[in-house]
């Protein structure tokens, strides 16, 4: 049963169906061939997925706050404050675009609205500075992967969701993967800023470094008001989710004046759309579910997994292969959504800790944000730099290599993952 | 946002806007409503933060209603984006094909994927009456109410993929000049 459901699948999405229509279409077909699955498992399990859990709420939630922050002045806050933090060195500018993709993807949530908010200020200003344009938007899209692994992630909320793992012991996790990928990219950058000579940023003095901490203070409390309050217990990520709404809403624009409440309807329908299409997933996940654990495919999966890859870091290599590929025309949560169910019970069995194995799933997904063809980040960003894919590619691959190799050592010291949260007590 | 670009007219026979400026407008109508539901989950949400820190045990069934109100939200939000062509696909196979293939490719995934939604209908109409007999623990609601999303959602859905495949169809019998 599982096997039809799986090949239209993956047929229809071959054919272009969206990801959560081809797994309505994959169970309608299981359900023709097998009458044992009565079709009215499809709304059922829908209904049930959307409204049982109250952390899955946490995924629109984020949503809207990113969107909220995103065009609330806090962007440029943050990124006045990386320049009078890094900026001094060659390349300035650079080390600014990933240090402050570090600290919004703590706001955020989501690469797309990182490149969005992001990009449309330090492209431009880096092209005025005297950098090329095509690097200055490879690095701004590359950059963005940070803000699915940094805390809070919408991608690690659908992990923890599936997983049935702790929420706060995963966005733990990806403190201290966040932080390699932006060392790694650093490396790139040395290089390439030396070679080409591009220019430092003055040195900011005390007072003006003052200035631009105090600046960036209603901006930096979104990301300690989230994490503090779930990892201190004061919020379930859900109501952090909701907290940081309001807060985006009422502390930023009392400081930055950017934000307009006319533009507040726009922002919840644009909101509204990706919870929908994320949502709709989702709950087509549902009967799919329901079929694999009646067809006890994830054991079969299980047992293949212990003969063709024994030891867990040759499973590993398997599943980070199987992501980037995936993650080339997949968002990472669809990816998560359709191959967690399958892949989770093998990965345990052969002793992958679920935090540890969840992280590896969210940065090889996270990769095909900026690998075509279909990168949704690569997207947002060749629209706001107007060049076009194949000009891309090439300033784009020192960046990829950086995370990939992050990605291995991720995949290969489960303790980069589990070392935060355990000294947090969420893992033992 | 996530998904594809807005659907090209002069690609894979599928209009740039479905029913004209008349469904223009209801989609994006619809689009802002669904914002309307999830400013509600967001509210409350944060007002059972609050009174909990005020020392309130809380409004029953505060914490049912943004649960209920998320399958509105994916319903009418996943109904707006199809509108607009923001469901994530890999079009990148389907491009290579003849127009004339890629309109045959379009019925059949157009064709399917309103079998599915229509099948969704189709079951609600046993569930929904049913689920109208059961009642929330929490605010006493009848659940017909939250299942109900389901088929006023996808007929949503439907209708502009039903435009899709009417165009795909049209598109595979090109007319004589």
């Amino acid at each position: 049963m599982a096997e039809t459901l799986l090949i239209v699948f993956v047929i229809f999405i071959l054919l272009g169906t969206p990801i959560g229509i081809a797994l309505g279409i994959g169970t309608l077909a299981a359900a023709l061939v097998f009458p044992v699955l009565n079709p009215i498992i499809i709304p059922t399990r829908f209904v049930g997925l959307l409204s049982d859990s109250f952390l899955i709420l946490a995924a629109p939630l984020f949503i809207l706050a990113g969107n909220v922050a995103a065009r609330g002045g806090v962007a440029r806050a943050i990124i006045d404050l990386a320049t009078v933090l890094v900026g001094r060195f060659r390349g300035g500018l650079a080390y600014v675009n990933i240090l402050d993709s570090m600290i919004f993807g703590g706001i955020s949530g989501s690469a797309v609205a990182d490149v969005s908010a992001l990009g449309t200020f330090l492209i431009p200003q880096m092209v005025r500075k005297g950098y090329d344009k095509d690097f200055a938007t490879a690095i701004t899209v590359s950059t963005a992967v940070m803000a699915p692994i940094v805390p809070p992630s919408i991608v690690a909320v659908v992990y923890a969701w599936m997983a049935d793992e702790s929420v706060a012991a995963i966005f733990a996790g990806g403190y201290l993967p966040g932080l390699l990928i932006g060392i790694g990219m650093a490396v790139p950058t040395f290089v390439i800023a030396r070679r080409r000579n591009y220019p430092r940023e003055p040195a900011p003095t005390l007072p003006v470094l003052l200035v631009a901490l105090r600046n960036a203070l209603p901006a930096i409390m979104i990301p300690v008001i989230i994490m503090g309050g779930i990892l201190l217990g004061w919020f379930t990520p859900t109501e952090a989710a909701a907290v940081a709404v309001v807060y985006a809403l009422l502390v930023p624009p009392l400081f930055y004046k950017e934000f307009r409440w006319r533009e507040m309807p726009g922002i919840l329908a644009d909101s509204a759309r990706l919870s929908g299409v994320i949502g709709l997933i989702i709950g087509l996940v549902g009967a799919f579910g329901w079929v694999l654990t009646y067809s006890k495919f994830p054991f079969r999966v299980a047992e293949f997994i212990g003969t063709f890859a024994p030891t867990w870091w040759l499973f590993l290599i398997f599943v980070i292969v199987l992501y980037v590929g995936l993650g080339t025309f997949l968002t990472p949560s669809e990816i998560i959504l359709v191959t967690v169910p399958v892949l989770l019970p093998g990965a345990v069995a052969i002793g992958i800790h679920p935090i540890h194995f969840g992280m590896v799933c969210v940065i090889a997904s996270a990769l095909g944000h900026v690998t075509p063809p279909v990168g949704l980040c690569l997207f947002v960003g060749m629209a706001i730099s107007g060049l076009p894919m194949d000009k891309l590619l090439r300033p784009l691959l020192p960046f990829i290599g950086a995370i990939i190799v992050v990605l291995l050592l991720v995949a290969f010291v489960p303790e980069t993952v589990l070392l935060v949260p355990r000294l947090l007590g969420f893992v033992k | 946002m996530s998904g594809s670009p807005p659907l090209d007219p002069d690609r894979r026979g599928a209009p740039a806007a479905p029913f004209g400026r008349g469904g223009a407008r209801l989609y994006e109508a619809i689009g802002y409503l669904a914002g309307a539901v999830l400013a509600a989950m967001t509210v409350a949400v944060f007002v059972q933060v609050v009174l909990r820190y005020i020392g309130h045990a809380g409004v029953d069934g505060l914490d049912e209603a943004p649960r209920y109100l998320f399958v509105w939200l994916v319903m009418l939000g996943a109904a707006a984006a199809m509108y607009r062509g923001e469901h994530t696909a890999l079009e990148y196979f389907r491009d290579r094909w003849s127009p004339r293939a890629q309109a045959l490719i379009r019925v059949v995934t157009e064709g399917a994927g309103i079998a599915l939604f229509l099948t969704l209908i189709w079951t609600s109409l046993v569930l929904v009456p049913n689920a109208q007999l059961q009642t929330s623990a929490g605010l006493g609601l009848p659940l017909g109410y939250v299942f109900a999303a389901v088929p006023v959602g996808a007929v949503l859905i439907i209708l502009p993929m039903a435009w899709n495949l009417a165009r795909a169809i049209r598109a595979l019998w090109p007319r004589r000049s």
